[in-house]
């Protein structure tokens, strides 16, 4: 009322509207005003993904009919093989089947998760099931193969844990998941020995596919299979450099082609590397390093000429090893870091953080797409070294005590058939491939490399079986020392990593005078000799407390060398 | 009377408080602690501390210990240092856009994890925002870029610590000085005290509580720090040795006997420190009776304010404004800001799969684990400050211990726990929720973590309010709990939100946990979600920055909507 009362001009009549009732309105009901305000604010944060949200829920899938995997394996990865698996059963048995992922973060942890669950099961089936006692800590049935022995042929002299090994490998102890898939060979070849892998039947189901034309057992000395059936690949990868085609113009120098390229000073501080001591195939890209040194070294050898052949073999060992682990000492130097995060490295690169880096290859190439300019160029480039790598498999498989073992086995069958094989390779949207995005990875079948499957792949020139071939990977070089690798990794690069990097900036910086890099490059304490006679079968042996030891005393000598070495460096000698 | 009642009224009832608080720690904090850590003290069954003793003489592990004391100490008082005076300006003076300024104080508290460090170095990085901006002006040849992140590397992890750590100290500050009676200072100035002789014998030692309980997150969290020193590459810090060893595959014992000394050494140095304090009564007579004015800064002066709010703010706010950009880039390499910018990231992030259902599900288990911290919160500072019970300093230094356990040791603890069989077996499986529904456990979990930072702030709230209003309701006939309801938690209010903000929002952003022990994806809360999408080939970073994008708007709108419900502005939060 007193509103339009006053009302004697528009301005008035303005004046008047802000100055009352509204004012005292809002001021008595400020607290709720305020509380609608905060409200709406969050109701607005809200509701955008709530609007975003995807608009086909999901059709309801018995429990029977879930799969229940443990996964290292990518959201995209999961997304087309979820889709395919559905789509094939659906199809051929007209049931509807759902994928439930599990994922405890990366392959390190599904390991762990693996063991100590199936140690608890074990603990709940003995204790309840059996109604059975134990002395002191109840072991891992499935560990403690290792340190305690596998159980002999008489099960009347066996001894606590033996008797429970016994027990556990004729048991179905279960931790209520069918299948671990994906993560590298080494991973699977350990949880077989511990006995949380068993045959699927896939052998028995499909022997055809087992066979050299199809799926080898092994290819350049990479196993592809369990002998022992517990285990299958069902793609392969392989490390390669990645590498930033800008920084390189910068640096003026050739684009890296090989690994011996990375110890290059010219990279110093520029590198992006993988954590051996967190995966089995970072360990296995450092062994290729070896490897490549060592065919070196025999071909130096056979170039001279063979006089005694025992000693010139040991020669050729003691100096291709030598080499090796120089060339990882130099890489390792050339590093800003180790990471256990694999697609982190061809971020980096690409971000421009990093001149070149070891990447898994299909982060490498997924990467060199997703940054391609309009042009076809992209400013990241990713190489398999020349005779400088092997393929591994990426493997699946059922796990003891699977509560759905027929639904695994279709699961597998299904990852192994043609149909499921093309999802790793062929471009998204062909007919037969991926829906949304390629995955860039290579089948493991050798009959999808053929021409007509070829042309449908995201990668048409890619061939592992022939590029791969002419590796000649020599398994009784390197293989048996495989921990040993890691362990002297550790010492020597990882753990002394910032001596190790101001040593090489101070000989780069004083040009290498000799005695510093003679110093700076002693490798006599992990020497192949010494591996050979005295690391691989003490590390197989020692108790923690004397591996610890052996660890602690060879990373202070290398700290001591490399703190040598800058001393002399600096004074140039 | 009914006996049972009468007993009842008999028993201590702090006493019953004291023995359930150390009850929760031992099922909750202890147990899962042990469950991981056993290794470190057994051989072949036998117990032995040489584990233990080799990790200290290790020379690698001891390094790693000096560099995590060093961090922790030059970041907490760098933290210290930031958060003070500006704590002080927004208590006492009134100046340009203050309520602004004073809620985006608090806002680089949140940084979503995983993308946090793609934020730092799209910025930092050789190929960042930075060189490229300065090489406009000459002062960088981008054929040879400065390496900001590894050329001043401890520094740049000081700063990095303790930018993002000052909010913390700034919270707990700002209640204190909140809290203080102005009439002692009024005293001290009619006196003659100069301001700056009264701010160093009065202002300084009565806000000392929350200088402390700032000072000690700041300094544990620092110790303990994960994130700066991976950013940076920093690997011989112990905080990294931890992490690393767990993850090896070799399983080596050392790691976790680091993990006890890092506990024995985080605990005994809390202890110290309170026993320099002392047991300080700095409660004044009575609460705050005369209502503190606050002075208009004049001139200049008031700029200078807004100068030295933004100036932190800014500086504070690049890891964030890296991740924020970055989520909107198509791509961004080699210029100052993106080249062009787009919101599909935001879209296909959003409208993922993942993301709705692990929205509601971080909303209910970080909004429970703040309702259950707040509980165990009140009670433990109650025994603290208001009982005379041995041992309940003890109880203060073990609920400060989350802050300094690996969030990884805990989680594999609580899975361990929860297994069938196992005791608590019935967290994971009752009829409440269907079997391996980990909701209460995820519940504890973030509680648990989180709880430090609800003590710490009421354990202040407690010190600084007088016992004397408790025992008038008291001696009026009010029972125990409604004293609590009506008389201290009102007085204590302004603490135990500042707590719990804090605690809410470091539930939402919890990573160990929530990867360990939310498996399937129904449970995934939006960490969990982030890390999925992280994974995703090509675009999974700029779809997990995006998610980590909405989960800062959102903690950050939560944030500044709870200053403004409860005080207008966050300044005057702490004005009651």
């Amino acid at each position: 009322m007193s509103l339009f009362s006053k009302v004697k001009s528009p301005a008035a009549f303005l004046r008047a509207l802000v100055k009352s009732p509204w004012r005292e309105l809002a001021q008595r009901y400020a607290c709720w005003t305020r509380v609608g305000t905060v409200a709406a604010a969050l109701a607005l944060v809200l509701a955008t993904p709530f609007a975003l949200r995807p608009r086909s829920r999901p059709a309801r899938v018995p429990a029977a009919n879930t799969l229940v995997i443990l996964s290292p394996h990518n959201d995209t990865i999961r997304t087309e093989i979820a889709r395919g698996f559905a789509d094939h059963m659906m199809r051929t048995a007209g049931k509807p089947v759902r994928i439930d992922w599990r994922d405890v973060g990366g392959t390190t942890e599904i390991s762990k998760f693996i063991s100590s669950s199936f140690q608890s099961a074990f603990q709940l089936y003995w204790r309840r099931h059996l109604k059975k006692g134990w002395q002191g800590r109840l072991s891992n049935p499935g560990q403690s193969v290792l340190q305690k022995g596998i159980p002999d042929e008489s099960p009347e002299d066996d001894t606590q844990e033996q008797q429970a090994r016994r027990t556990f490998l004729a048991s179905n102890v279960g931790i209520g998941i069918d299948l671990f898939f994906g993560g590298g060979s080494s991973d699977f070849i350990r949880h077989a020995a511990y006995g949380h892998l068993v045959d699927s039947g896939i052998f028995e189901r499909e022997p055809s596919w087992f066979s050299e034309k199809v799926i080898p057992e092994s290819f350049s000395g990479e196993t592809l299979y369990d002998p022992g059936k517990r285990w299958v690949g069902s793609c392969l990868s392989s490390f390669g450099i990645c590498y930033n085609t800008d920084w390189i113009k910068r640096l003026d120098h050739p684009p890296p082609q090989r690994w011996e390229d990375l110890g290059d000073p010219v990279y110093l501080n520029a590198l992006a590397l993988a954590d051996p001591t967190k995966s089995g195939s970072t360990t296995k890209a450092f062994e290729m390093i070896l490897q490549e040194q060592l065919s070196a070294a025999f071909a130096e050898v056979d170039r001279v000429g063979v006089v005694n052949v025992g000693s010139l073999e040991s020669n050729a060992l003691d100096k291709g090893w030598t080499a090796g682990l120089n060339l990882i000492q130099r890489i390792s130097a050339n590093a800003r870091y180790f990471t256990d995060t694999a697609a982190k490295i061809p971020f980096d690169v690409a971000q421009g953080n990093a001149a070149a880096g070891m990447s898994i290859d299909f982060y490498g190439r997924a990467i060199n797409e997703a940054v391609r300019k309009a042009d076809g160029t992209s400013r990241v480039q990713f190489v398999i070294p020349v005779a400088g790598t092997s393929v591994g498999a990426d493997p699946v498989a059922m796990l003891r005590g699977a509560p759905r073992p027929e639904l695994a086995q279709d699961f597998i069958h299904f990852l192994l058939a043609p149909e499921g094989q093309r999802l790793w390779h062929y471009r998204a949207g062909v007919p037969g491939g991926p829906a949304q995005s390629a995955l860039r990875r290579m089948p493991i079948r050798q009959d999808l490399y053929t021409p007509e499957e070829l042309e449908k792949s995201a990668d048409p020139e890619l061939n592992p079986y022939v590029q791969s071939r002419d590796f000649q990977y020599h398994p009784e070089w390197t293989n048996p020392h495989f921990n040993v690798i890691r362990f002297i990794i550790q010492v020597m690069c990882m753990e002394t990593h910032e001596e190790l990097k101001q040593a090489w900036a101070a000989l780069i910086r004083a040009g290498f005078p000799p005695h510093a890099s003679r110093i700076f490059f002693d490798v006599k304490l992990v020497g192949y000799t010494n591996v050979t006679r005295e690391l691989t079968p003490k590390l197989m042996t020692d108790d923690p407390l004397a591996i610890q030891k052996r660890r602690r005393d060879l990373r202070e000598s290398f700290r001591k060398n490399y703190l040598l070495a800058i001393e002399f460096a600096n004074r140039g000698e | 009377m009914n006996p049972v009642l009468k007993y009842l009224r008999d028993v201590n009832v702090t006493l019953l408080v004291f023995i359930a608080m150390l009850a929760f720690f031992a099922a909750f904090l202890a147990l899962p602690i042990l469950k991981t850590i056993q290794e470190a003290f057994l051989v072949d069954g036998q117990f032995t501390f040489k584990y233990v003793g080799d990790v200290v003489q290790d020379l690698s592990y001891a390094q790693g210990l000096w560099n995590a004391l060093l961090l922790a100490t030059f970041s907490t008082i760098l933290a210290i240092t930031l958060a003070l005076p500006l704590a002080v300006l927004g208590d006492r003076y009134e100046f340009p856009f203050k309520p602004v300024l004073t809620t985006l104080l608090l806002v680089p508290l949140v940084l979503p994890p995983f993308v946090g460090a793609i934020g730092v170095k799209q910025i930092l990085g050789q190929s960042g925002s930075l060189n490229v901006f300065l090489s406009w002006f000459g002062l960088v040849d981008m054929n040879q870029p400065v390496d900001w992140l590894g050329k001043w590397r401890f520094a740049g992890m000081v700063l990095m610590t303790g930018l993002h750590l000052y909010p913390i100290v700034f919270l707990n500050v700002s209640a204190a000085l909140a809290n203080l009676d102005p009439s002692l200072e009024e005293a001290a100035e009619n006196l003659g005290c100069s301001p700056g002789k009264r701010f160093r014998l009065i202002t300084l030692p009565m806000t000392l509580p929350g200088i402390f309980a700032g000072g000690t997150i700041a300094f544990i969290w620092g110790f303990t720090e994960l994130g700066v020193p991976l950013i940076f590459d920093f690997t011989r810090i112990t905080s990294v040795q931890i992490f690393d060893g767990i993850k090896d595959l070799g399983a080596s014992p050392y790691p976790y006997a680091l993990v006890a000394v890092v506990l024995a050494i985080t605990s005994s140095l809390f202890l110290a420190c309170k026993g320099l304090m002392g047991n300080m009564d700095l409660s004044s007579s009575g609460r705050t009776t005369i209502g503190r004015t606050t002075k208009n800064l004049a001139g200049w002066k008031k700029w200078c304010a807004v100068a030295a709010f933004l100036f932190v703010i800014v500086i504070a706010l690049v890891p964030h404004c890296g991740v924020i950009l970055f989520s909107m880039s198509k791509d961004w390499y080699l210029t100052v800001l993106p080249e062009s910018l787009t919101l599909s990231h935001f879209e296909e992030a959003l409208g993922h799969v993942l993301t709705l259902p692990s929205i509601a599900n971080s909303l209910k288990y970080a909004g429970l684990a703040t309702i259950l911290n707040l509980v165990l919160g009140i009670a433990i500072a109650y025994v603290v400050v208001r009982t005379t019970i041995p041992g309940r300093h003890v109880l203060d230094a073990i609920a400060m211990l989350p802050l300094a356990v690996p969030g990884l040791v805990l989680a594999f603890g609580y899975l361990a726990m929860t297994r069938e069989g196992e005791m608590f077996r019935w967290i994971v499986d009752n009829p409440l929720i269907q079997a391996d529904n980990p909701v209460f456990l995820l519940i504890i979990a973030y509680a648990v973590r989180r709880l430090p930072y609800i003590v710490r702030s009421a354990v202040v709230g407690f010190q600084q309010t007088s016992r004397s209003l408790e025992e008038a309701a008291l001696n009026l006939g009010a029972g125990p709990l409604t004293t609590l309801r009506r008389i201290t938690v009102p007085l204590i209010a302004a603490h135990l939100i500042a707590g719990a903000i804090l605690a809410f929002a470091f539930s939402m952003l919890e990573v160990s946990d929530s990867l360990i022990l939310a498996q399937k994806q129904i449970f995934f809360p939006i960490t969990t979600a982030i890390y999925t999408l992280y994974g995703s080939l090509g675009t999974g970073p700029f779809l997990a920055a995006a998610l980590g994008v909405w989960a800062m708007i959102f903690l950050a709108v939560a944030i500044v909507g709870a200053g403004y419900l409860l005080g207008q502005k966050i300044g005057n939060l702490f004005r009651l």
